[in-house]
């Protein structure tokens, strides 16, 4: 196994690399790309799936450098009609993104304020055309044109990174879009061996052990009968989440693997 | 016409019936999102539960600088007025 020391250089090299990339993309795909004469939808979609193979490429290179022994998805059968759909995934670190949109070519997600006017990566996530978290009136429109184009979306509803071997409370935002725009909620559980890069932890902080994620794309939820008689919409979010959230809580649990090799 | 303390008693009963707030947590100085929990698509909802209540519409540049419960009660109470001096 490789030692901890290499783990914590190989780490710093994996940041490097994302940051490089990143300008990478910015200093020559985008002036390359603003040479053709593309509407800009077409453009978006070429980032993307830029954005998604490079995603690919670099949970190769993590598990080739060292940081993740191992990275397993389970289920994604589950979404083989094409959807879309939108995704709800817990939180532990700061590459579940960087997994998901690895395994889901189309989709998009929301992104926080302070990452849309970031001024290094704030110029990839507005060229992406990925949805700024604004307004509900813009955002639940944003949301519409992006399922109408075909995208999905992934939402993490703790709205920050989860704790140790658990979950925050849910926002509300998943199941106020669901409900409105009538799109199925694909719940994606990701469990680890040692919590890894969470939110407060220094990069250089790795774990004892390299990390092994899993993610498992469950079948889309069903709304439970009783759950959707509720009176009125707000009523029906409330509830709707709080299912979400039981969801999570019990198969965070469950799948918990906290044994190590 | 309806008093400032009419439109306290149905924003109120809107809060408790549909937003599953507890009665006394809905004081006037309450602050819509950070004390009650409320999200920007709640307040969407909120406005149209309020306009079928109290017939007044809040357009979503009168719901933007809204914070507490009595900013709900001013505003409706204001656009009141409003109305009441253009018919009458």
């Amino acid at each position: 196994m490789l030692g901890r020391q290499w783990r914590i250089c190989a780490t710093g090299l994996c940041f490097i690399t994302f940051m490089l990339g990143a300008l990478l993309v910015t200093s020559l795909v985008f002036p390359v790309l603003n040479l053709f004469p593309l509407p800009k939808t077409s453009k978006q979609r070429h980032i993307r799936h830029l954005i998604y193979w490079s995603f690919r490429f670099f949970m190769g290179y993590m598990r080739y450098l060292g940081p993740i022994k191992s990275f397993e998805t389970h289920g994604i059968e589950h979404m083989q009609n094409g959807g879309p759909y939108i995704f709800i995934a817990n939180h532990p670190t700061l590459i579940d993104i960087v997994a998901i949109m690895s395994c889901v070519p189309f989709c998009t997600c929301i992104i926080k304020k302070s990452l849309w006017d970031h001024f290094y990566l704030g110029k990839v996530v507005r060229s992406a055309g990925y949805i700024v978290n604004d307004h509900a009136t813009q955002l639940i429109e944003a949301c519409q044109t992006s399922f109408n184009n075909g995208y999905s979306l992934v939402i993490f509803p703790e709205g920050t990174r989860s704790p140790a071997y658990g979950i925050h409370p849910f926002n509300r935002g998943a199941a106020q879009i669901a409900l409105r725009l009538g799109i199925p909620v694909v719940p994606i559980v990701i469990t680890y061996n040692c919590p890894t890069l969470m939110k407060g932890q220094a990069w250089y902080e790795v774990p004892r052990y390299p990390l092994r994620l899993t993610l498992q794309f469950h079948p889309p939820l069903a709304m439970p009968a009783e759950r959707y008689h509720e009176a009125n919409l707000p009523r029906k979010v409330r509830s709707l989440t709080r299912y979400f959230e039981d969801f999570f809580r019990e198969h965070t649990n469950l799948n918990h693997d906290s044994s190590i090799s | 016409m309806m008093t400032k303390q009419d439109i306290l008693a149905r924003i109120q009963h809107v809060l408790t019936e549909t937003f599953e707030l507890e009665a006394a947590s809905v004081v006037p100085e309450a602050n819509l999102f950070s004390d009650l929990g409320l999200d920007s698509f709640d307040a969407v909802d909120l406005a149209v539960t309020l306009e079928v209540d109290t017939g007044i519409r809040l357009n979503e540049s009168e719901m933007r600088p809204i914070r507490t419960v009595s900013d709900v009660v001013e505003t409706i109470h204001r656009k009141i007025s409003m109305n009441d001096a253009h018919t009458g």
